[in-house]
C-alpha cells in the first residue's frame, strides 16, 4: 500500500468513525476520486463501521447501578466494626481509670491519679491516632461526632 | 458543574457519588462491556472503577475530565484483570439474550443473533488497545485527541489503531456477511 493512500486512509477511518474538518475532508474525496483501490476500501469501511453500529446498545440490568453504589460504599461501612473496636477500647481503659478517680481518700492520691493518667494518656491518644489512620474521610466525619 | 460535584466528592459526599455514578456509570459500562463481551466482567470492572476512583480522588488534579480520567481507570481496571484472568466471553445464547431487536427487516432473529455474536466476537478477539480506542471512538463518540488521552498515546497511534482495527474487523466480518447473503 502506497504511503499516500494508507495516510488517506486512516484519515478515511477517522471521517467514518466520527468527524473530520471540512478542509481535511476535501483533501480525502480528492485521494478518492483518484484511487480506485482507496475508494472501493473507502465503501467497505462505511459498510464495516455500519455493521458495529448496528449493535445493540450494551445496558446494565435493572437495579445494577443501585447495588453498585452499595456495593462502593460498603468497603466503608464496613469500617464500622472499628468503631465498636475503638468504644470497647476507650470503655477499657476508663474502667482501667476508674478506681483511681473514685478513691481519693489520701491527700497524696490526687497526684498518684495524676501521674497515672499522664502515664496513660499518651497511650491513649497514640491508640486514637492510630484507629484514625487509614481511615477514609466519612469516618473522620463520624470521629469528629458528624455522621 | 463538574468542579462542584469534585469538590463535593473530596468532601466525601454520599450525594456527590450517587451523582457521579449517575452521570458517567452508563459510559463506563457500556465502554468495559464493548471491552469484556459480557455483563459480569463489565459489572465487577465498573465497581472496581468507581472504587479506584474514590480512593484516588485526591490525587486526581483535574487535567482532564471526570469522564476521561474514569475511562483511563476503566482501561487500566481492564488490562488489570485481562493480566489476571483469562475469563471467557459468555456462550452465544447469553449474548443473544440482549441482541434481539425488532426493528431489524427481513433478517429472522436467529439470524440477527448469530451475527450480533459474530461482530462481538470479532470486536473482542482485537488487540486490546486497538479495541479501546475503535470502542471510545466509535461507541463513545470521542475525538482521536481525547482517545489518546485516555489511552496514554499519541494520537498518531490512535489513529493508526483505529485504522488497523477496522482492517481486521472487515478481513474477518466480510467473508462471513458475503456468505449470509
Amino acid at each position: 500500500m502506497r504511503a499516500a493512500c494508507r495516510s488517506a486512509l486512516e484519515g478515511l477511518a477517522e471521517a467514518a468513525t466520527g468527524h473530520v474538518p471540512a478542509e481535511r475532508w476535501l483533501i480525502l474525496r480528492e485521494h478518492l476520486q483518484a484511487c480506485a483501490d482507496c475508494e472501493r476500501r473507502w465503501v467497505e469501511l462505511q459498510e464495516t463501521v455500519a455493521w458495529l453500529r448496528d449493535l445493540p446498545d450494551p445496558r446494565a440490568p435493572e437495579g445494577f447501578w443501585d447495588e453498585l453504589k452499595l456495593k462502593v460504599w460498603t468497603p466503608r461501612a464496613s469500617l464500622r466494626p472499628w468503631r465498636a473496636a475503638a468504644a470497647a477500647a476507650l470503655a477499657g481503659v476508663l474502667l482501667t481509670l476508674a478506681p483511681y478517680a473514685t478513691r481519693p481518700t489520701a491527700d497524696d492520691r490526687p497526684a498518684v491519679v495524676s501521674v497515672a493518667v499522664r502515664e496513660v494518656m499518651p497511650e491513649v491518644v497514640r491508640l486514637a491516632g492510630r484507629w484514625r489512620s487509614g481511615f477514609e474521610p466519612e469516618v473522620d466525619r463520624w470521629w469528629a461526632g458528624g455522621e | 458543574m463538574e468542579e462542584a460535584l469534585l469538590r463535593a466528592l473530596r468532601q466525601g459526599s454520599p450525594e456527590a457519588f450517587a451523582a457521579l455514578v449517575a452521570r458517567e456509570g452508563p459510559a463506563v459500562y457500556r465502554y468495559l462491556r464493548r471491552m469484556t463481551g459480557n455483563h459480569e466482567d463489565a459489572a465487577d470492572l465498573t465497581q472496581e472503577v468507581f472504587v479506584r476512583a474514590y480512593r484516588g480522588l485526591a490525587r486526581f488534579e483535574g487535567r482532564s475530565g471526570l469522564r476521561t480520567w474514569l475511562l483511563r481507570i476503566a482501561t487500566n481496571a481492564y488490562l488489570d484483570q485481562r493480566a489476571r484472568l483469562n475469563r471467557q466471553a459468555l456462550p452465544l445464547d447469553a449474548v443473544a439474550s440482549w441482541a434481539d431487536s425488532p426493528d431489524h427487516g427481513p433478517e429472522s432473529v436467529a439470524e440477527r443473533r448469530e451475527w450480533v455474536a459474530r461482530v462481538e466476537e470479532a470486536i473482542r478477539a482485537l488487540p486490546p488497545r486497538q479495541r479501546a480506542a475503535l470502542v471510545l471512538r466509535l461507541y463513545g463518540g470521542h475525538t482521536y485527541a481525547e482517545v489518546a488521552d485516555i489511552l496514554g498515546c499519541a494520537e498518531g497511534t490512535v489513529k493508526a489503531s483505529v485504522f488497523a482495527a477496522l482492517a481486521r474487523l472487515r478481513a474477518r466480518l466480510g467473508p462471513l456477511r458475503e456468505g449470509s447473503r
